[in-house]
């Protein structure tokens, strides 16, 4: 009796495996999201900002994957501007010595993840409309990569460390959603992308001048010190 | 994606190499602290306060409270943001529009491409690196040249010298301690311009146009900078490497310019203007656009001021061989290979030249740091 008990696979998991995917383009989503994920838990905005651009980097890539090179190499430049004006507005710390630090809690965090899980699982019962074994593996794998990388940015934004963390965590929600913009099947949406990105690039020049005027007047979180500083 | 794994491995590769030299150089430092440690302690003689690792000063002439213009950066990056935007939607324009692409390549296709993918990015590292030393060669033998034929009457800026000897001894000697976020930011500086080579190679194989992927990879030295300025816990240091991201940062919208126009003969003028702007390095003394004469001259770490050496030649090289890829095409057969490779040089040779002529009657003389010090 015993041995006509068969495991059954979940019917879930066999449509998630039965769908087309792009290998090529999960790896450059998923170097992207680890390198997004190394830039918004920095303590130091010049190390966020300088993973955040090989975040976009690999983003880019993605997009190029999608055949949408010049959407990615757009991107990686927006990526790049952000992570360089970060590391410089940082630089402002310098002036204000013995400026403290507001770093989010544990508890902060986990909020912020349980609100993100909500949010996805929200989506996911949402996105089972959509007929995805009829889509290609190229537009089925950039969803899900930007899809996490929209929800890094997400979780980014609810624990930011500080306010650099928070433009370049808007920035990356952004510049996922341009992305995701990119792959949806209708005339147009390449276009629309661009205004997407044309947005990101907007929030991070905004992001950043309005973290420079508070850093400037000691207002709003600040970064920690620097090794060996006296300050 | 597929062109582009060439040029990415090529990057991971010379950033491994690099970050191989640093972390030798570190070791090399905790383990010479260790000892000294230890010999005090064998020695039993004072209360053992442990010889500090860290011991070169900052450069005194340089003013570490006067930062650069943030607000300015911040403008130039909305500006190099924008652009970037405008030239990418205007070139997407042009192209067919594949939005529902193709299935993409399984695992077993790129386990397969593996190997080409390899032998591209080690093949783009080693002309990366030759390309350096060619360049340190050409600036070396042209500067012997003009001063031979024009006598100088003042005196004139040298290229940081960069040959085999100086770049194994970076990692042989006691470089200065710096927190983690500097070398990251090295990794950087060395894996842009061997992208940007990778590139510029697969273009001349028949790849795609490799003018964005150059100038994407060239917007990654101001992110280097800024990164390194910030993390640095010397305020000297950081104030040079501010201003040489900022100055970076400017050429960018040039850049930006130049590509939108390429290759109409203003985009052709423009280029060697921004590239002269965007590499990497920094001046001995601060000022947002003090060109940069060779790497981090003022670097107290020798395994970082070599590193920076060979990225700023890596790029001069990708300067002058990007116009002749992109307005050649892709070379067919040896032949055209060889007739490539032979304007790259020649553009090589002219871009070098026309530094050491701007060096020698244009650019000011440098800064007597020393005797200021003094």
């Amino acid at each position: 009796m015993i041995g006509l008990v068969q495991p059954s696979v979940d019917p879930a998991v066999e449509y998630v495996r039965a769908l087309p995917w792009a290998p090529s383009l999960l790896l450059a989503g998923g170097a992207s999201l680890a390198f997004a994920a190394f830039a918004l838990t920095r303590r130091h905005p010049g190390e966020a900002g300088l993973a955040f651009a090989l975040a976009t980097f690999a983003l880019g890539l993605v997009c190029a994957e999608l055949g949408q090179g010049a959407l990615g190499f757009a991107t990686a430049a927006i990526g790049a501007c952000a992570g360089a004006g970060t590391a410089l507005v940082a630089g402002l710390a310098r002036r204000a010595p013995g400026a403290p630090r507001v770093a989010p809690g544990n508890e902060q965090r986990l909020l912020a993840l349980a609100l993100v899980a909500v949010l996805a699982t929200a989506l996911a019962v949402a996105a089972l409309a959509v007929d995805w074994p009829r889509r290609d593996a190229a537009s089925i794998s950039a969803v899900v990569t930007t899809g996490a990388l929209a929800a890094a940015g997400l979780v980014g934004v609810l624990t930011r460390r500080h306010l650099a963390i928070l433009v370049l965590s808007a920035v990356l929600a952004v510049l996922a959603l341009a992305a995701l913009t990119a792959t949806l099947p209708f005339r147009g949406a390449v276009t629309f992308a661009f205004f997407v990105l044309g947005f990101a690039a907007l929030v991070g020049a905004s992001g950043l001048a309005l973290a420079a005027a508070a850093l400037e007047r000691g207002h709003g979180p600040w970064i920690e010190p620097l090794e060996g500083d006296p300050t | 994606m597929d062109p582009y794994l060439g040029p990415v491995a090529g990057a991971s590769l010379a950033a491994f190499a690099a970050g191989l030299l640093l972390g030798v150089v570190r070791l090399r430092r905790k383990f010479r602290a260790h000892s000294a440690r230890k010999g005090m302690k064998a020695a039993s003689t004072d209360a053992a306060t442990p010889t500090p690792a860290v011991d070169a000063p900052d450069t005194a002439s340089v003013d570490a409270d006067t930062a650069p213009p943030v607000f300015g950066a911040l403008a130039l990056v909305a500006i190099a943001s924008g652009l970037a935007v405008v030239v990418a939607a205007r070139a997407a324009g042009d192209a067919p529009p594949p939005v529902a692409a193709a299935p993409g390549p399984s695992l077993a296709v790129l386990a397969a491409r593996l190997s080409t993918i390899a032998l591209v990015g080690a093949f783009a590292c080693v002309l990366a690196l030759g390309a350096s030393f060619l360049v340190a060669l050409l600036e070396r033998g042209i500067a012997r040249v003009l001063a031979r034929f024009v006598p100088a009457t003042r005196a004139v800026p040298e290229e940081t010298p960069l040959d085999v000897g100086a770049l194994l001894a970076s990692g042989r000697t006691r470089g200065e301690a710096e927190p983690f976020g500097v070398g990251l930011a090295t990794l950087v500086l060395v894996g842009a311009p061997v992208f940007a080579t990778g590139c510029l190679v697969v273009a001349a194989g028949g790849g795609p146009a490799p003018a964005a992927a150059v100038a994407v990879a060239l917007l990654l030295v101001p992110v280097a900078y800024a990164a390194a300025a910030e993390r640095t816990p010397h305020p000297a240091a950081a104030r040079l490497r501010r201003d040489a991201a900022v100055r970076q940062l400017a050429a960018a919208p040039v850049w930006g310019a130049a590509l939108a126009a390429f290759p109409s003969p203003v985009a052709l003028a423009l280029f060697p203007l921004a590239a002269a702007f965007a590499l990497p390095g920094t001046h001995e003394r601060p000022g947002v656009f003090a060109l940069p004469w060779g790497g981090d001259r003022a670097e107290a770490n020798p395994a970082v001021r070599a590193l920076s050496r060979v990225a700023h030649g890596a790029w001069i090289a990708v300067v002058a061989a990007l116009p002749v890829v992109a307005l050649a095409g892709p070379a067919r057969g040896p032949g055209e290979t060889a007739v490539l490779v032979g304007r790259a040089l020649v553009a090589l040779v002219a871009l070098v030249a026309a530094r050491a002529i701007v060096r020698r009657f244009v650019a000011p003389g440098p800064a007597p740091v020393a005797a200021e010090a003094a």
